[in-house]
This record gives structure tokens, C-alpha cells and sequence, in this order.
């Protein structure tokens, strides 16, 4: 499958990837713009805004029942970031024309209703309307502070917040709590109008047709679009720790969490990162990794204990979900396995497995529309766009000298342990009828 | 391919191939021209199947809970001492299994070696290998596991339910056991349960991808012995159509209360295809009912009751089935009264009849949107087996249901006293 990318206008680009393997199209719309902490919380809130209502069916129940006259083709609101980027990603999964049960062209009908979410958004006396922005700060909120509710993904950001304070790396594209509390209508309004005529746009296109039609059934929405300049700031950031951060926090539940954070220079976009990503399964990503084979199968401390790789960042995870009292044993053994790489002590066969395991998940990519687009995006992000065959090439030729040397590159940062608070009897569930 | 029958539906231009293997196996190939292949390797042995009887022992055996479970993890050890997720990375293949309530599933989905691998998942899980000592060491693994899902409100909050909704049903039971039941897993319990439900006349093959039946019959060829009958006793569930509480709270450490409303389907019909059907009808009932278009769901998203994590559910099994609503609230109460308010009024004045023609049509697309992933086909296609349904016939079902009988069907299942309502809420909360 071939990946083709033409400009539009400035600013605007239209990336098709022609097939036929699919029952459904997938289209999505991405506004790429710097991040920041304050902008953060205002384009997540957005989003959550324009979910709401558009001028054309200004409720949401409204815009769910013509979502469902098109063959249920869910519109996916997405707000994420990449290293010092924040994008605001609009997706519709819409089903082939072909199994129209009516003659309905469903894709062209699809296309206008994101045209009517994107760029006719309902607006009052230049703001959005003060009831909806309300209702869904409440709602951002409670989703930020939801974070507690799972344990793991709790001590990640955790520990990415002591370990990057100050850095790119700890904004989180939600939002904070006191940032959205400031948000206005006006001002929301203000970010709105800010990113649909200067973010860098990259429209995705998976599926059956062409790109020259493609290009012509997208004219609803492009003819709206003006010229752009877009540019950010390059990532800066410590490539080395300089000493080892160690955090200990408490939470009311049964098991304990740890997470080791490392750094390396090296980046999504560095010749060295598919090096990276080898090393990486090797040591904790594969189902024969070190760390499973060692922290799990050999001393049977974790049910989970896997590493991984952030990469526009250049940050490197492994986590373990243990009982309290393994904290240390467990620490220990993690930073053992690493050292094993890092002085070579791994198999030809354990490498083979690990690069075997890298051609499978690279291969699987034409299978999901999704995935392809996120491939693309992330390799254009970088900088530089590759296909995965073509990546599996360079894959191929890393030996365990690359694996030795990249190991090498990782410096430990942060030990941080979230302990459980909670004695391990729980009232319910434990008790033992026999 | 003389062996083989194709079952086709030309309307969504979907079919598949069915072998009888001489060993006892079903196989089930799904041709789909992806970059990965994705087969699965079942059996009909859950959580809710612990209590047993063959033809060699006379007495009946209540096996202790979480057996399945443990099962499943311990068929990854090898008497060479060779983990088999090894075998399955040799051939670059990306290998797991899952237990849940109904049945055990080994699988690998590989973009290479698809053979190779095939005999791998066929040759293991005929190989049971159990110790005291790897008995031992995966109960402190799967101690771990238990306590990760002791700390997921969603998890305990489903439990809740469940154990508020049934009194006897094994259905209750945590999928994993507790670290007590587990503690009490031995050998000799491991290989009973193995010899009783890993019986190739108990168990299925599914495959979904650009393979060729024939090959996948040589290598059942070479792997599989001829299974002996299969001949088990289980007791009939005495299930009331009572529940077992009409409320819970568990207290937790999470931001805001979440809620799971169950109500108890006590007519689940008897003939697998009935059976079908009604779910697919509840499905579309849910979206009718409580979808994201309907004036429900704007008026408490509105009001702030509801968030956009609401999710309304039909879960049915051979034996039992529930509705199950959930979400978050900062009043679970309010929106269960709200619930309750919305059903008696729909009873009375019933979602129309286009409304009803514009989610069956969405129910119908994601049903062929469903064909575009292997892992999907195969997934599905095994779920609708083992309830006895054939999964091509799936969207015809869908076409057939009449806007009647949806409306008949909210009549006689919201029956007031068989809802139940599980919490869980914030430590700090009354």
C-alpha cells in the first residue's frame, strides 16, 4: 500500500492510503498546534464543547440521531500530544457506500456533517455558548481527577511529574484542574478561532477511493480553509540524569506500584530509535522480555512488568504492580536485567525473538486504518516519513552491538513507588465460605 | 477440500469453512485477505463450570474457584522448562489466552510462519505440566493479578452486581478466584480439570485470515490424537428469579460514586437462535432507550447526572443473561430514579417506529464493520459458537427483528423487583 501526501494550500495537507481490504473508510482531521500548559486545558475543553452541538443541530442528541442516519459513522473527537505539539484530531469511521442500504452516499453526507461540527461551530455574541462551556468544565474536572481511579496509570504520571517537572514532558493534553476553572466562553471561542486558521492541518485518508477523489469529496471542508504558516519550538530537555530521584507516596489500595524512569538523547525521530525500540522489547515489551521472564516467571513478584518507551520525549518506563514488601527485591531486579543488556548478557535467540516480534506488530499496520494513520502521522511528526517496510529494513540489520550500545545510553532518573495503604484483607471477596 | 463445507452469505459477501476433524476438533476457517492471521484455540470450560461429574468418578467434584483461571496460565509451562510464549516469539507470532466465564481461549495472530505457529498453539495446549512447585509459584503471580483487580472499581463494581442480582448462580463468582480458593489449587485438581473439559470433542478452532483450510488440516493431522468421548455431568443451576440484594456500596478510593444497575433477565429462551435474537433485540432496545439521540440521556447529560461514560449493556450466556446499565454520577440515585421514571413512561408512550428503523440500520453496519479485523472475526465467530449460533447468520437475524417485538420485549423485561443497584464510592463519603 502506498502512502501518497500532496498540499492542498499552504499549511493544509491530504494524505491517502488507497485499499480495498476494508468494508468501512476512515477520514480524519488533524490540527496540529504547540503545546502548552495553559493551552492545554482549552483545547481539551474545546473539543468537549464542539461534541455538544454545531449551528445545524445545536444538541447533542441532535448530532448523535444524524450520526446514526449515516450508518452510525462515529465522529471521534481526539485531543493528544506529540513532544511539544498538541493535536486536535477529528475521525469518522464511516461505512463503505456500497452497503448503503438506500443508495445513501454515505461518505459525501459524512464529510458535510464534519464540515457542520468543524467550521460551523454554534457560536453566541462571539463565544460559545456559557451553558455548554460550563457543563463541560465540571465535566473536564472530574475527569482529571479521575486519574486516582486507576492505580497504575496514577503512579505513571506521578512519576512523570516529579521526574519532569518544568518540562514539556509532564503537561498533560487533559488539562489541569485550575486551568480549566479560568476557562472563559469568550476566550474559548478565541482558541477555536486561533487553530482553524493557523494549526497545521493534515487530513487522513484510508480506504477505497482514490485521491483525486478523495481531494473532490473533501472540497466542502478545504474550500473553507485559509493559507497557513505553522512552526514550534524545538523539545529541550536534561538528555542525562544526574542523580537518582527516589519517591515514595501512599494510596488506599491493596497493591503497590512502581515505576523507574530513565532517560536517553535518543528521540522518535534519531537514526538510533528503531535501536531503541529493539532494545526495549528485548528488556521489557515482548512476552519473553527480561523483565517478564525475570520479575514475574522466575520470582514470581508482579502479575505485570513491562517497560516502555516515550519517545518524542526520550523517556523510558518500567513498571510493576507488587506486594509492598517486594518494593526493594523488585527495584533491584529491574535495574539487574538492565545491566544484563547493557553488559550483553542476552541470547543471539532472545534478540532474534525480539526483532521477530517488532516485523509481526510492523507487518499488522495495513490491517487497521488507524493504525496506518498513526504511523504516518507519527513518522511525519518526526520528521521523518518512512514506511514500516521500509523501517523493517533498518530493523534487520541492528546487531547486538546496537542493542549493547543503546542500553547503555539509558540513565535512571526517578524510582517512584506509589505503597498501598490498604491491608491486603479485603472485607469482601476473600472471605472463604469452606 | 473434500473434507470441507463452506457456509456462505453472499449478502455481506462473507463465508467460511467447517471441518469435523477426525481427532474430535471443530475448525472453523474464516478466509479474510489481511496481513494477519488470527486463530483461536478453545474450550468450554469457564469459571461457572466448577462443579462436575464423569463416567470414571461417581461423585460429583466442586473444583475450587478461580480453576479455569489458574489453568489457563499454568498450560504456558513446559516439561523442558521452556516457556511456550518462547516458541510462539520464534516464530515472530504474538501469542495470549483469556478465561472468563464460559469458556478458555489460547491465540495468536501472526503476519508469518501462520503454520508454524498453529502447531505450537494445537501442541501445547494438548500438554498439560503441572508441579507442586509451578503450582506454587503461579499462586503468587496470580495473587498480584487478583490484587491489580481488587484495586479497578470497575471490576469490583461488577462483581457487586452480579453477586446483588444472583443468589446461587455460579456466574457470581470472580472470573480469578480469591487468593484463598487459589491457595487450595493442587496438581492433581489442575490435571482432573484438564482431563474432563480439554477434550477436543469439547473444544473449537477458529481462524481468520489468508490461510488455506487444507494446510490447517495437515497440521491437525500431525498434532491431534483422536480425543476419546466426551461425557460429563453438570448440575442443573437452581437460579430463582429472585435477586440476592437490592443494593450494595463499597467504598473505595476513587473521585466520584460509580454506579452499575442490573436487571435480571429471567426469560432467556431455550433454542440458542431465540436466544440470539433476543439479544440482538436488546441491543437495539438499549440504543432506543438510553442511546446518546435519545431525549434521556440529553436531559441527565444536561442536567449533570450523566457523563459521557454511560454504557448500557445486554449480557447473555447459555444460561443466564442481565442488562446492565453503568457509569459515573456524583448521585447514582438520582439517576437511578430517573431510570426507573424514564422506563414507566416509555411503557406507556414507546419510542417510534423510525427511531427504532434508524438503529437497527446502525446495529446492521457495525455488525459488517466487524468483517474488517481477523482478530474480530475470530473473536466473534467463537463467542456466537459456543452459544450454539452461527455468526454469519447474525446480521439476517438483525434484519429480521421487528419494531414489535422490541417494544414487547422492554414490556417484559423491566419488572421492578428484579433491578439491583451497585455503588462504589469515595472513601469519604456518607
Amino acid at each position: 500500500m502506498e502512502h501518497q501526501r500532496i498540499q492542498l494550500l499552504e499549511g493544509v495537507f491530504l494524505n491517502v492510503v488507497q485499499t480495498d481490504r476494508f468494508k468501512s473508510n476512515y477520514l480524519c482531521l488533524n490540527f496540529i498546534t504547540p503545546l502548552s500548559e495553559q493551552t492545554a486545558s482549552e483545547k481539551s475543553l474545546l473539543i468537549n464543547v464542539m461534541r455538544r452541538g454545531c449551528r445545524k443541530y445545536p444538541e447533542q442528541t441532535l448530532l448523535c440521531r444524524r450520526l446514526e442516519e449515516l450508518y452510525a459513522s462515529e465522529i471521534a473527537y481526539n485531543s493528544y500530544k506529540h513532544g511539544n505539539l498538541h493535536l486536535i484530531g477529528f475521525s469518522a469511521d464511516i461505512l463503505d457506500n456500497r452497503y448503503a442500504m438506500d443508495g445513501m452516499d454515505i461518505f459525501s453526507d459524512t464529510v458535510g456533517l464534519l464540515y457542520d461540527t468543524i467550521l460551523d461551530p454554534l457560536i453566541c455574541d462571539g463565544a460559545f455558548l456559557p451553558s455548554y462551556v460550563e457543563s463541560e468544565k465540571k465535566n473536564q474536572i472530574d475527569q482529571i481527577n479521575s486519574l486516582i481511579n486507576h492505580k497504575g496509570r496514577y503512579a505513571q504520571k506521578r512519576c512523570i511529574d516529579q521526574m519532569c517537572k518544568g518540562e514539556l514532558a509532564a503537561i498533560d493534553a487533559g488539562g489541569t484542574v485550575e486551568n480549566t476553572k479560568r476557562i472563559t466562553p469568550a476566550r474559548l471561542f478565541e482558541v477555536y478561532e486561533d487553530i482553524i486558521k493557523n494549526a497545521r492541518v493534515e487530513i487522513f485518508f484510508v480506504g477505497s477511493m482514490p485521491l483525486a477523489e478523495v481531494r473532490d469529496k473533501l472540497l466542502p471542508i478545504t474550500s473553507k480553509l485559509s493559507p497557513r504558516v505553522f512552526c514550534a519550538s524545538d523539545i529541550e530537555m536534561a538528555h542525562t540524569a544526574e542523580k537518582v530521584h527516589e519517591v515514595v507516596e501512599h494510596a488506599q489500595a491493596v497493591q503497590g506500584k512502581l515505576v523507574l524512569g530513565f532517560r536517553t538523547p535518543i528521540r522518535g525521530g534519531s537514526p538510533d530509535s528503531v535501536a531503541l525500540r529493539l532494545f526495549n522489547e528485548l528488556f521489557g515489551a515482548a512476552p519473553t522480555s527480561k523483565l517478564f521472564m525475570n520479575v514475574r516467571e522466575r520470582l514470581h513478584l508482579c502479575y505485570m512488568c513491562r517497560s516502555f518507551f516515550n519517545a518524542p520525549h526520550g523517556l523510558l518506563f518500567a513498571s510493576a504492580g507488587i506486594d509492598n514488601q517486594n518494593y526493594s527485591l523488585a527495584r533491584d531486579e529491574i535495574l539487574s536485567q538492565l545491566e544484563a543488556v547493557q553488559k550483553g548478557d542476552f541470547t543471539d535467540e532472545e534478540l532474534a525473538f525480539a526483532v521477530r516480534s517488532i516485523e509481526n506488530s510492523y507487518r499488522g499496520i495495513y490491517d487497521n486504518p488507524r493504525a496506518v494513520e498513526a504511523w504516518f502521522m507519527t513518522r511525519m511528526l518526526e520528521g521523518n516519513v518512512e514506511t514500516p517496510e521500509q523501517r523493517l529494513l533498518r530493523l534487520k540489520v541492528l546487531t547486538r552491538d546496537d542493542v549493547i550500545r543503546i542500553s547503555n545510553t539509558l540513565s535512571l532518573d526517578t524510582v517512584y513507588f506509589l505503597h498501598g495503604d490498604v491491608q491486603s484483607a479485603l472485607a469482601e471477596g476473600e472471605s472463604d465460605d469452606e | 477440500m473434500n473434507n470441507w463445507t463452506v457456509f456462505e452469505n453472499e449478502r455481506i459477501g462473507e463465508k467460511y469453512y467447517y471441518l469435523r476433524h477426525k481427532s474430535g476438533l471443530p475448525i472453523y476457517v474464516f478466509p479474510k485477505k489481511l496481513a494477519s492471521a488470527y486463530a483461536i484455540y478453545a474450550t468450554r470450560f469457564g469459571s461457572v463450570n466448577n462443579t462436575f461429574r464423569t463416567e470414571e468418578n461417581e461423585e460429583f467434584i466442586t473444583v475450587p474457584d478461580g480453576v479455569a483461571h489458574f489453568l489457563e496460565h499454568k498450560m504456558f509451562e513446559n516439561e523442558d522448562g521452556i516457556d511456550t510464549f518462547a516458541h510462539f516469539s520464534a516464530n515472530g507470532a504474538n501469542a495470549n489466552a483469556y478465561t472468563s466465564n464460559e469458556k478458555t481461549a489460547y491465540l495468536f495472530s501472526a503476519t508469518d510462519r501462520f503454520y508454524d505457529s498453529l502447531r505450537v498453539l494445537l501442541d501445547f495446549v494438548g500438554r498439560p505440566y503441572f508441579t507442586d512447585e509451578n503450582v506454587k509459584k503461579e499462586q503468587g503471580i496470580i495473587a498480584q493479578e487478583i490484587r491489580m483487580y481488587d484495586d479497578h472499581p470497575g471490576s469490583r463494581l461488577y462483581y457487586a452486581m452480579l453477586e446483588n442480582l444472583y443468589q446461587t448462580h455460579p456466574i457470581r463468582l470472580n472470573v480469578a478466584g480469591t487468593v484463598l480458593s487459589i491457595a487450595r489449587i493442587t496438581p492433581d485438581i489442575l490435571y482432573r480439570a484438564y482431563h474432563t473439559f480439554y477434550n477436543l470433542n469439547n473444544m473449537a478452532l477458529v481462524i481468520a485470515g489468508d490461510v488455506d483450510p487444507e494446510a490447517v488440516e495437515a497440521v491437525a493431522d500431525a498434532v491431534l490424537q483422536k480425543a476419546s468421548s466426551f461425557c460429563i455431568e453438570q448440575p442443573t443451576v437452581l437460579e430463582g428469579n429472585g435477586i440476592s440484594a437490592s443494593k450494595k456500596v463499597l467504598k473505595m478510593d476513587v473521585s466520584r460514586p460509580q454506579f452499575a444497575i442490573g436487571i435480571k433477565d429471567v426469560n432467556l429462551p431455550l433454542d440458542p437462535c431465540e436466544k440470539a435474537r433476543r439479544a440482538l433485540a436488546m441491543d437495539i432496545l438499549n440504543d432506543l432507550l438510553f442511546g446518546r439521540s435519545t431525549e434521556f440521556y440529553g436531559e441527565l447529560y444536561e442536567k449533570g447526572l450523566l457523563q459521557d461514560d454511560f454504557t448500557v449493556e445486554y449480557e447473555w450466556y447459555s444460561n443466564c443473561a442481565y442488562n446492565a446499565i453503568s457509569g459515573e454520577s456524583d448521585d447514582p440515585d438520582a439517576v437511578y430514579e430517573a431510570i426507573l421514571a424514564h422506563l414507566d413512561k416509555m411503557k406507556r408512550c414507546p419510542p417510534s417506529k423510525t427511531d427504532f428503523e434508524r438503529l437497527r440500520r446502525c446495529n446492521y453496519a457495525d455488525y459488517i464493520r466487524g468483517f474488517d479485523s481477523t482478530e474480530e472475526i475470530a473473536n466473534s465467530f467463537l463467542h456466537y459458537l459456543f452459544l450454539d449460533v452461527d455468526y454469519l447468520k447474525i446480521g439476517d437475524l438483525i434484519a429480521e427483528l421487528t419494531y414489535e417485538e422490541v417494544i414487547e420485549l422492554m414490556r417484559e423485561l423491566y419488572h421492578e423487583d428484579r433491578f439491583t443497584l451497585a455503588i462504589v464510592a469515595p472513601l469519604n463519603e456518607l
